[in-house]
């Protein structure tokens, strides 16, 4: 049974009691020295009971002992003892800080020194359930409750500390709601406490060290037609002035050096020739490794396939300028990703909610297409209109001053984006495997919305809304803790993900696309169908680079909860029983020495 | 020897001049001297007639008084004698006794008594009872030319003095210096002083600490001689206990005095240093003016 002492301070109180009582006997009793001609004359004098030479001599009075012992009990009693035995269950969350400078140092990383620390503390008490839980960006379980060492080392493979952040506070929120008072939080992170921390729940074991670091702190990949260039931003994450050297590969090495003021940052553009292949800048290794790499992939200059059939009228024409003045379409050879259809002499009857298929222009799954609806009896509208603000369509649009043909009357099937009063003037409706159906009521002979900035603004939204949903990863570098978010080819929703570390993840989209968290820095490759991806994951970020403030010690304690109070085992008989017993056998040597035996 | 001593001695025997020492009856024998003796001796003062009997010096035949009564008579004329002290100063270490005069008042009595010695025309040995009694070095000379006197010796001399006893003179004056504070026997000691003595004094000197300790509570007591250490609490009671011993003790020395027909007095330090009148001893007539 492990005993605690609650009132620790109590045993000051002891220590006190016993120096009082020390410096009384040895002031009362200690002898002065006298010399004299010879012991003769004092062979039968009394010697004393008391003191003497017990300093020269190991030899304490009895009375003085027993009087010690007696104050070491007592105060040892009222430091209230308790017990809890080591077979008692009691669960223990701990909260493991899995923010990437946990990894700093290598093996006397505070990674390493937390594993450590959290088996010898289950080694000494075997009664803990463990769950731990990682703090990362978000909280999460690692692995189910554990009850032996064994069983923590499988787990600890999975404190990856791979995010950018460490999230303590939502860790340490998830752990407070997943088990009732009784149980114990431990956190194990590289940095102490916040100001005023006090829980009698947490102890917060901080296991870092102040370390120098040079990183990476921001990276960016930009091309501008044929021309390529990228930059990085490196943070002096020291005390001292340095100057840092590093190399870019591209195909080739280039080697760079930058002079950085202490606590400094600085930022380096550089131009490059293979706009193709990816960039590596690397620094020399330091503590922290995970930050002194960056890759950068090449922009992706994903182009919309877009087919227009609006017939030999002026729309036509106005839509095929629209769309070509954004820059990111190509006119489709085959399937189109974007179908812009609309009245071409087909009739139609009034109140058709839909143009009958055109022949050739047959959907396909994942198809966008927009329907230019025919008008009949149309007039001129300046309004009231009202605008879906929400739709990515309706972005930048103003419409004052905006005269509308259109049927005052009648109505579109889907969900409004532009309504004229109560009609609905563009439409938009969703289809299966993320595909897409717009209907506009628009009279191109009695409206000027064509001849306003809502033209051309209407069509960039149209293709760049449509753009981001084209299949692949449209932001092809990441910063670590960001989404990656994989847009499926359509009718193919599983994919499999491959970290730079070989660990394969397999995603599923749901809806539109799929979204998950990629926790290694480097190139991740995604497989989808047919189609292959990639995108680059790089570690950004100044506050977690930063060493400078981490520290080590051990805050908290249990023992100053209520909850132990409960769990544990009043033990101050097993100190207050020895003390009774020793004050009546000082009252006895007493009342025995008053009767002329002296101890 | 340290300078210390000799200023003792020389202070001693500044005091001794007025003093001469006195001669005991018994001290009337002894070798021939410039002192007239009590028996019969071959000095030019006539003393008596007597008849002649065999044995006796034919150079002292009365011719005169055989011619006119022819009988053998024999002139019989008075002893001269030379007297002799053997002064005994014990050596050991508790007759320096720190925070005490009785360094001083042992080595000044000395000094004072080979000056009243010389005075009254003694012939002094001094001695020192060390592990052993040795003659003092120069111990013909004036006390203020002695050589090799310490008070330094870590044991008891009264073992000393019964293993390995001196070679007094026979029919001497013979004075012991000492704090008498032996566990020895007295009556062994005194037989050694007493034999073939004409006379014993026994001069016990002792520091007012000794004689009134003043000390109480609990006390280290530290054996000046061995360095023994003892721890005893010290009340009125054991201070009375003490005073008690100490008489015990001079009672036992004074009874052994008196078997060997020895005087024994008692001198303390701090009052003999203060006037160096040793009163007991005039009173006693050890001590004359001169």
């Amino acid at each position: 049974m492990a005993l605690t002492l609650t009132f620790s301070a109590a045993l000051w109180g002891g220590v006190a009691v016993v120096a009082s009582l020390l410096g009384i006997y040895f002031f009362r009793t200690r002898s002065k020295p006298q010399t004299v001609g010879s012991l003769l004359l004092w062979a039968e004098q009394r010697r004393p009971s008391e003191g003497g030479r017990w300093l020269q001599r190991p030899q304490m009075p009895l009375l003085l002992a027993l009087e010690i012992m007696t104050v070491v009990l007592i105060a040892l009693a009222a430091a209230s003892p308790r017990g809890v035995s080591s077979s008692q269950a009691i669960p223990l969350l701990v909260v493991l800080d899995d923010s990437y400078s946990m990894k700093a140092g290598g093996d006397d990383s505070a990674r390493s020194q937390g594993m450590r620390a959290v088996e010898k503390e289950i080694v000494d008490h075997p009664g803990y359930q463990v769950r731990l839980i990682l703090a990362g960006a978000r909280p999460e379980f690692l692995g189910e409750t554990c009850r032996a060492v064994v069983q923590i080392k499988s787990l600890w493979q999975g404190w990856k500390c791979g995010s950018p952040v460490g999230e303590l506070d939502l860790g340490i929120a998830l752990a407070r709601e997943t088990r009732d008072f009784s149980a114990r939080i431990l956190v194990i992170t590289d940095h102490q406490p916040p100001e005023g921390f006090s829980d009698g729940r947490m102890q917060w074991w901080a296991f870092g060290k102040a370390r120098p670091n040079f990183a990476f702190i921001n990276a960016g990949r930009t091309m501008f037609g044929e021309k390529d260039r990228f930059f990085v931003e490196l943070a002096n994450l020291s005390s001292s002035p340095m100057r840092v050297g590093g190399q870019v590969e591209n195909g080739s090495l280039r080697p760079f050096s930058l002079d950085i003021a202490p606590r400094d940052s600085r930022r380096e553009v550089f131009d490059i020739d293979s706009a193709t292949s990816p960039i590596r800048v690397r620094l020399p290794p330091d503590d922290l490794t995970i930050d002194d790499e960056v890759v950068l992939l090449p922009p992706q200059q994903r182009l919309v396939k877009t087919s227009v059939h609006l017939g030999s009228g002026p729309l036509q024409g106005l839509v095929e300028r629209a769309l070509a003045a954004t820059g990111f379409i190509e006119a489709a050879s085959g399937p189109a990703d974007l179908l812009i259809r609309g009245d071409v002499g087909i009739p139609a009857l009034p109140g058709l909610s839909a143009l009958p298929a055109l022949p050739g222009l047959s959907e396909r799954p994942g198809q966008w297409v927009m329907e230019f609806q025919p008008v009949f009896g149309a007039s001129s509208f300046v309004g009231p209109f009202a605008i879906d603000r929400e739709s990515p369509l309706a972005e930048g649009l103003a419409l004052e001053g905006v005269i509308w043909g259109s049927t005052a009357t009648g109505t579109l099937p889907g969900s409004p984006v532009i309504f004229l009063g109560n009609v609905p003037l563009l439409t938009e409706e969703r289809k299966a495997q993320g595909g897409r159906l717009f209907r506009v009521s628009y009279d191109v002979g009695r409206s000027n919305f064509h001849n306003t900035t809502n033209w051309p603004i209407f069509f960039w939204n149209l293709v760049r809304w449509r753009q981001s949903l084209l299949p692949g990863i449209p932001q092809p570098n990441l910063r670590l803790g960001m989404e990656a978010h994989l847009q499926t080819i359509p009718g193919q929703p599983d994919a499999k993900v491959t970290a730079p570390d070989g660990e394969i993840l397999m995603v599923k989209s749901a809806g539109e696309g799929a979204v998950f968290l990629p926790y290694t820095p480097g190139i991740h490759t995604v497989e989808n169908g047919s189609e292959k991806f990639a995108f680059a994951v790089n570690c950004l970020n100044k506050k977690e680079s930063d060493l400078f403030q981490s520290s080590s010690g051990q805050w908290g304690d249990w023992t100053k909860s209520e909850n132990f109070r409960q769990e544990s085992l009043d033990l101050s008989w097993a100190f207050l029983l020895p003390a009774a017993l020793l004050l009546g056998i000082h009252l006895l040597l007493i009342s025995a020495a008053k009767g002329g035996i002296r101890p | 020897m340290g300078e210390m001593e000799r200023t003792f001695l020389r202070e001693g025997e500044a005091a001794g001049a007025p003093y001469r020492l006195g001669v005991p009856s018994q001290l009337q024998r002894g070798l021939g001297g410039i002192r007239v003796g009590r028996g019969v001796g071959s000095s030019l003062e006539f003393l008596d007639h007597r008849e002649y009997q065999p044995g006796d010096d034919i150079r002292h035949i009365n011719w005169n008084a055989l011619a006119r009564s022819d009988r053998l008579t024999i002139k019989l004329f008075r002893e001269e004698v030379s007297p002799h002290v053997d002064l005994l100063i014990d050596g050991s270490r508790s007759m320096a006794l720190e925070k005490s005069e009785k360094a001083r008042a042992a080595l000044g009595l000395v000094g004072l008594l080979a000056k009243a010695a010389e005075n009254a025309g003694f012939t002094c040995y001094p001695w020192q009872i060390k592990a052993g009694c040795d003659r003092i070095y120069n111990g013909h000379l004036p006390p203020s030319s002695w050589e090799d006197i310490e008070l330094s010796h870590p044991g008891d001399a009264g073992s000393a003095l019964g293993r390995l006893p001196p070679r007094l003179r026979p029919q001497g004056l013979r004075i012991l210096i000492s704090d008498l504070l032996w566990e020895a026997d007295p009556s062994s000691i005194m037989r050694i002083l007493g034999n073939q003595a004409a006379a014993v004094l026994v001069v016990q000197i002792l520091a007012t600490s000794e004689v009134r300790p003043s000390f109480l509570g609990n006390m280290r007591l530290v054996d000046a001689e061995t360095g023994r250490e003892e721890d005893i609490f010290i009340d009125q009671a054991a201070l009375a206990r003490y005073q008690a011993q100490l008489s015990r003790h001079q009672e036992h020395w004074l009874l052994a005095c008196r078997k060997v027909g020895a005087s024994m007095v008692t001198l303390v330090a701090e009052a003999l240093v203060g006037s160096w009148k040793p009163v007991p001893l005039v009173e006693q007539q050890f001590l004359m003016a001169v």
